[in-house]
């Protein structure tokens, strides 16, 4: 196996509500590791704790119980200076381009700054061919550096929001949701380019969706989240093929299928989301699981590892 | 027979960037009982023409500059405003983008449907609420004798968007748009979303015109579908025949642009170039500046809609037999 980057261990993350008994679990005691080089997957309903993660993970918040470590060092309670230095090395890519750029600055203002905040030994000049280095590696013009976001349509903006967090060199991105606000036709653009750079950057991502299709497309391995747990994790082959886990089988099963007409193996889940402030008892599944036995309701399901390695959290028999 | 028949509406923007075009030209009907599906880019006039069709178009920049659109045979854009008030939530019913917005966050769901039943249905308070439970039922709210009394900030994405649905569909109405009904939420609640949605049509016999930029929406619910771009539409087939068989280049390059799930490709292969601006539409084909196939021919003129083999539609010159 190769080097670990990111090893989570135990980590939960609560938030506090009005009720100070029921808090809102929104990361409800996960571990995982991401490997150097690969791209990690992270899919599951709305609200299942996916950017929670991402930013536990990035340490931009603070987990309730539980560590993240990045390369051997844990970053949990790092002390302020040296969690900034390590900033660079770990950078994030949001989902809404427009929301995450700051409106009244330029390009080039957008992406001198984190050198101007990293580098203060830096001059303008290097500062300058370093942005256009960037701009070029994102496929934008270089005239486009005076310009604002809002002169960019929304794929010219992911670019900019790409470049950003490729500045400094970083080591490992979390990307959520990259290119969820984007056309279908520009969301394969940026993904060609994300793939490019991390190519070029030997980078490793974490990323989060809820378009399949395209978690199939990119990633190594895939975790599943629901409601705030990892129900199963594994790679790409062994999550799409196998589909061990009742839910992932309803969640694959639902992608809209374009090639053909014959919808009848889709698994309809009934009932909604259930709510991260009253998770059912047992199985966090159990109320839409149509698998759902007795021990289900009464015990949680632990990851337990399968021959092929995936991992999955059902009480369920299988191989 | 054509329950609706937009023919050459034309629906033009003046701002101070100039006359944007946003639906130029758009002719298509909707049998009784069937199911368009709208697809296309951001800002390519989906949305102006579903408002188009229910008269909602902001006219302060907005105006029907041409065509007609007849609904039951009598064109809405002639008709008196009050008469309009009458078939918008009665006969004709649309579902909005965005849930949150056109639900009233300081009033219960169920005052909501109710209001809407008092003024279209004339029922009194006792009767619509009565009905009102039992169209939330209808969407699948569970426990809606309760639910009925919460307000919308209390109920999920899924359910609210089930709400609007319960809404829309409150005046029976025969023609329901749906404009990106299942666009923010996952693919589970979207799968019970468009299963609602067909079950509704069979049993109702309502028309149906949806609206997305998810091909896979697409494919499972419409009939037949209109591809538009840049205020046209450039294709239109049964649903079978356009992903079987795709002829405008525009639309070949959104299909490729999807990953496949039953296919692993080094690279996803992409539709270089943006759309045109509103403001300043290329003269001849709209579509040519990002076209592969493009040659001076087709930057000449407007490419008129022509007719295949079959009855299919097409704006490409080279489609022309
Ligand atoms: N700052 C916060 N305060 C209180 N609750 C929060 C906060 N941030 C997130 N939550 C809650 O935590 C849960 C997980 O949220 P999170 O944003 O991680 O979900 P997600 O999986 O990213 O969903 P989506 O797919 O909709 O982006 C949700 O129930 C959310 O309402
Ligand atoms: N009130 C308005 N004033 C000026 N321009 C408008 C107005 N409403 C819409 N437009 C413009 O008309 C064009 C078509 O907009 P429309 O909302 O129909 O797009 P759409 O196809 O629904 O896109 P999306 O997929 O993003 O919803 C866009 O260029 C838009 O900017
Ligand atoms: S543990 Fe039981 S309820 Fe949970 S997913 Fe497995 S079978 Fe379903
Ligand atoms: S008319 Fe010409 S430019 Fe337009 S889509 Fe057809 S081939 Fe391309
Ligand atoms: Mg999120
Ligand atoms: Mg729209």
């Amino acid at each position: 196996m190769s080097e670990v980057m990111i090893d989570v261990q135990n980590l939960k993350k609560y938030f506090p509500t009005s009720n100070k008994e029921k808090p809102v679990k929104a990361v409800d005691d996960i571990t995982f590791q991401i490997f150097k080089g690969e791209t990690l997957g992270v899919v599951g309903e709305s609200g299942c704790g996916k950017s929670t993660t991402g930013r536990l993970v990035l340490n931009l918040i603070e987990p309730t119980e539980g560590t993240v470590s990045f390369k051997g060092q844990e970053l949990t309670h790092l002390k302020r200076k040296a969690m900034r230095a390590m900033r660079g090395e770990m950078q994030i890519i949001f989902q809404d381009p427009y929301a995450s750029l700051d409106p009244r600055k330029t390009v080039f203002q957008i992406l001198a700054e984190p050198y101007q905040i990293h580098h203060p030994e830096m001059g303008r000049d290097e500062i300058y061919a370093n942005v256009t280095r960037l701009i070029d590696c994102v496929g934008l013009r270089p005239e486009h550096i005076y310009r604002y976001p809002h002169e960019f349509s929304g794929g010219q903006r992911q670019r900019v929001g790409i470049a950003r967090a490729i500045a400094l060199n970083p080591e490992f991105v979390v990307c959520d949701e990259p290119v969820s606000a984007l056309d279908v036709s520009i969301q394969a653009q940026v993904i060609n380019l994300m793939q490019d750079i991390k190519k070029e950057f030997n980078l490793t991502y974490m990323f989060i969706s809820h378009d399949l299709r395209i978690i199939k497309h990119f990633c190594d391995r895939v975790m599943v989240m629901y409601l705030g747990n990892i129900v199963e994790m594994g790679t790409k082959k062994a999550i799409y093929e196998k589909r061990r886990h009742p839910y992932t089988k309803a969640l694959l099963s639902a992608i809209p299928n374009i090639k053909s007409e014959d919808h009848s193996k889709r698994i309809l889940l009934t009932g909604d989301i259930p709510s991260p402030v009253n998770p059912p008892s047992g199985c966090p599944f159990h109320p839409r699981c149509s698998y759902c036995m007795d021990i289900c309701k009464k015990e949680k399901p632990c990851l337990r590892t399968m021959a092929d390695g995936t991992q999955v959290a059902c009480h369920l028999e299988m191989d | 027979m054509s329950l609706l028949e937009v023919k050459d509406l034309k629906t033009y923007f003046y701002t101070d960037a100039g006359c944007g075009k946003a639906v130029d030209g758009v002719t298509f009907s909707v049998d009784k009982g069937k199911v368009l599906g709208i697809v296309g880019e951001s800002g390519c006039g989906k949305s102006v023409t579903s408002l188009s069709i229910m008269r909602l178009v902001d006219l302060t920049t907005g105006k029907y500059e041409g065509g007609s659109i007849l609904f039951d045979g009598q064109d809405i854009l002639k008709l008196p405003e009050k008469e309009m008030r009458k078939l918008r939530g009665n006969k004709i019913s649309m579902i909005f983008q965005e849930p949150m917005t056109s639900l009233n966050p300081v009033f219960t769901i169920g005052y909501q449907i109710e209001e809407s039943l008092m003024l279209h249905k004339g029922l009194d308070k006792k009767a619509a609420r009565a009905r009102a439970i039992e169209l939330l039922e209808m969407v699948g709210i569970p426990e809606a004798g309760k639910r009925v009394d919460e307000y919308p900030h209390q109920l999920s994405g899924g359910m609210r968007q089930r709400v609007m649905i319960a809404m829309a569909l409150a005046g029976d109405p025969e023609l329901l748009i749906a404009d990106e009904p299942t666009t923010a939420l996952d693919v589970t609640i979207q799968a019970q979303i468009l299963e609602l949605l067909k079950e509704l049509k069979e049993k109702l016999g309502m028309s149906i015109i949806i609206i997305t930029h998810d091909l896979g929406v697409i494919a499972e619910m419409a009939d037949e579908v209109a591809v538009m771009y840049a205020g046209e539409i450039v294709e239109k087939a049964t649903t079978r025949e356009l992903f079987d068989a795709p002829k405008h280049p525009y639309t070949i390059g959104l299909m490729n642009s999807i990953p496949d799930v039953n296919e692993e490709v080094d690279r996803l292969r992409t539709l270089e170039g943006l759309v045109p601006s509103l403001y300043d539409m290329p003269s001849g084909c709209r579509f040519a500046p990002r076209c592969q196939f493009a040659c001076p021919e087709c930057e000449k003129e407007r490419i008129p809609l022509k007719e295949l083999e079959g009855g299919r539609q097409v704006r490409c010159r080279r489609c022309e037999q």
